[in-house]
């Protein structure tokens, strides 16, 4: 049986999910819904609306926050575009796999296509989320370190197992919708920093629709599609291991690993503002007179701006975190905003922060020490960052994340979530 | 055929692209073939040729320059195709230097195809689906989109697909033309 015939079989079993599995995966839908929620009117989601209105689709699922219906594929598209536009979603740390926005936007699409109830969504993004995730874990880190997207790459896999699982696709279907949307696979991360990084999402959960939608008319695609010589796996890794993708599949669930954005700016800080936040309460922000961080060295690496001028250079300034760690207690998006970047306070403060690095600390973990004019100091240490497997953010936390996002519209969510038969 | 039946009803300029193209593919134009199918109808037919021919002409000059990925195992109907796709869609659009060289930005992280595929029935879908994404880039390009600089910037296709520089393959074009 080839590896995309057995996770088909996986897919279409009828199975009762583990509680802790349901729970992640309504954790997933709520996050990405939230983000939707707050991004609907971004550029790229604007841009792509126009166009997608111009085309005059059928009516068949809803773009989230506008509250009109176009066709599934392009639903899906434009909700994905909204969820990842903040870059504030969720993260499969060991692939780089983002699922949220992939995932999310093509279950649900296809989940108002077909009539489908909210259990086959649930079940729709725990499939397919588990199958992107061991996909990637196959081929990674290599896969991603030669360059490849992989939120676009196993993004567009796992939404069409997702889409599938949501319609009910019997296993051999489903098999040919997940190599339909393998032999679909680009996307490179050159794209950071551009509109077409949150376009990719969107992308791979419409190809991952379309898929399904041929997959379900009996068009058949290679079944050693990931394994075969000239398949996705050898072409697009320097390093293949086929056992990991299937090794305890059933038994052992990859997407319990996923892991929640607690801040909007880049992960290596996250330990940054952690430490901040609890620094904050113990001295007063205004009285500091130098911030002492130690981290492993890729955190400036990646993040390394120390005077960022705008919102999205401020989420790789590992300085500014620091900075609105201690000054505001957060690093929501308006923490990462244009308008907190060039604030006077803010900027006085990322000049008093020095990084000593080093590998003795881990990537995820931080030491801080603020220094006030009286003399006095503070240090922590965070060993795990919020939102890391060994610390991940509760649900609580997560509503406390959606309610920052939302503000006063956080009804909004409850209201699209009971819309799908879903509880936050 | 099977495939055309499952896109029947469908007829924005997405699939106009797609539908065209997949009819075509036998054609090594195909997939700007699609783009000349779903786009610029209000142009004169010089203008609509002269966007066709160039889009071809992009596209097996690329072709050409990556064959060795070709014998790696990628379908370069697919990888070079959007592109080729993506110039034809941004000249039919009368797309500027500037939106032209986004559009073959944005395409080149769109690109698809794999020779696994090769022999089944999904192979077909290779062209259609290159010449439906050059136009949703070059459409997106058009309306401010923003990508990757070219196929050759860092972490962009040439880095992924390890293909070293394109220019040599693009040198002396409208010069010398090689597709026809």
């Amino acid at each position: 049986m080839s590896v995309a015939e057995r996770l088909a079989e996986f897919a279409a079993q009828p199975v009762r999910l583990r509680d802790d599995v349901t729970q992640m995966a309504k954790q997933i839908i709520s996050n990405a819904m939230a983000l939707a929620l707050a991004s609907w009117q971004s550029e790229p989601a604007a841009i792509a609306y126009e166009l997608v209105e111009s085309f005059r689709t059928p009516e068949q699922s809803t773009v989230w926050g506008r509250n009109v219906r176009v066709g599934v594929g392009w639903a899906a598209l434009l909700n994905g575009i909204a969820v990842h536009f903040e870059d504030y979603d969720d993260t499969h740390m060991r692939t780089l796999l983002h699922p949220g926005p992939v995932i999310v936007p093509a279950a649900i699409a296809m989940m108002e296509y077909c009539n489908a109830s909210s259990s086959a969504l649930l079940e729709g993004v725990a499939f397919g989320t588990e199958i992107a995730m061991r996909i990637g874990n196959g081929i990674s880190p290599a896969h991603y370190e030669r360059g490849w997207h992989v939120t676009s790459t196993m993004g567009r896999i796992g939404a069409s197992i997702a889409a599938a699982r949501v319609a009910g696709l019997p296993a051999e279907r489903i098999g040919n919708a997940l190599a339909i949307a393998a032999l679909e696979t680009g996307g490179v991360t050159a794209v950071l920093g551009t509109m077409t990084k949150p376009f990719h999402p969107g992308k791979a959960a419409f190809d991952g629709i379309e898929a399904v939608l041929l997959a379900q008319r009996g068009i058949a695609g290679a079944p050693r599609a990931i394994e075969g010589e000239f398949g996705l796996a050898a072409l697009t890794s320097d390093h293949v291991d086929v056992e990991t993708i299937l090794d305890g599949l059933g038994e052992r669930w990859e997407l319990l690993t996923n892991s929640f954005k607690p801040y909007a700016c880049g992960l290596v800080s996250h330990p940054i503002i952690d430490a901040a936040i609890e620094l904050r309460k113990r001295i007063v922000p205004e009285e500091i007179v130098r911030i002492d961080v130690t981290a492993h060295p890729l955190v400036l690496d990646l993040m390394g701006k120390t005077d960022p001028q705008t919102g999205l250079e401020s989420k790789f300034s590992a300085y500014h975190c620091a900075a609105i760690g201690l000054l505001y207690g957060a690093g929501g998006p308006q923490q990462f905003s244009d308008v907190c970047a060039r604030d006077a306070r803010v900027c006085e403060l990322r000049g008093k922060v020095a990084f000593e690095l080093t590998g003795d600390v881990a990537v995820g973990a931080a030491r801080m020490r603020v220094h006030d004019r009286n003399g006095r100091s503070e240090d922590v240490e965070i060993r795990h960052a919020t939102g890391s497997i060994e610390n991940p953010m509760s649900t609580t936390q997560l509503e406390a994340k959606a309610r920052g996002l939302l503000g006063d519209r956080f009804g909004d969510l409850q209201a699209l979530l009971a819309g799908y038969g879903l509880t936050s | 055929m099977e495939l055309a039946a499952s896109l029947a009803g469908k007829h924005d300029r997405y699939y106009a692209a797609l539908i065209g193209a997949v009819g075509a593919q036998r054609f090594p134009g195909a997939s700007p073939f699609g783009a000349l199918m779903a786009l610029g109808e209000t142009l004169s037919e010089y203008e609509r040729l002269a966007a066709f021919a160039i889009g071809c002409e992009v596209n097996v000059r690329l072709a050409a320059a990556l064959a060795p990925q070709g014998e790696l195992g990628w379908d370069l109907t697919g990888v070079a195709g959007v592109i080729g796709s993506g110039v034809t869609a941004a000249l039919l659009l009368g797309a500027t230097e500037e939106t032209l060289a986004r559009s073959i930005g944005i395409a080149s992280s769109m690109t698809l195809g794999q020779r696994i595929a090769t022999g089944t029935p999904s192979a077909r879908l290779i062209a259609g689906k290159a010449s439906s994404n050059g136009v949703l880039a070059a459409l997106l390009a058009q309306r401010g989109f923003t990508g990757p600089l070219s196929p050759e910037t860092p972490r962009g296709l040439c880095t992924v697909l390890g293909a070293g520089n394109l220019s040599e393959a693009l040198a002396d074009i409208g010069e010398r033309w090689t597709f026809a």
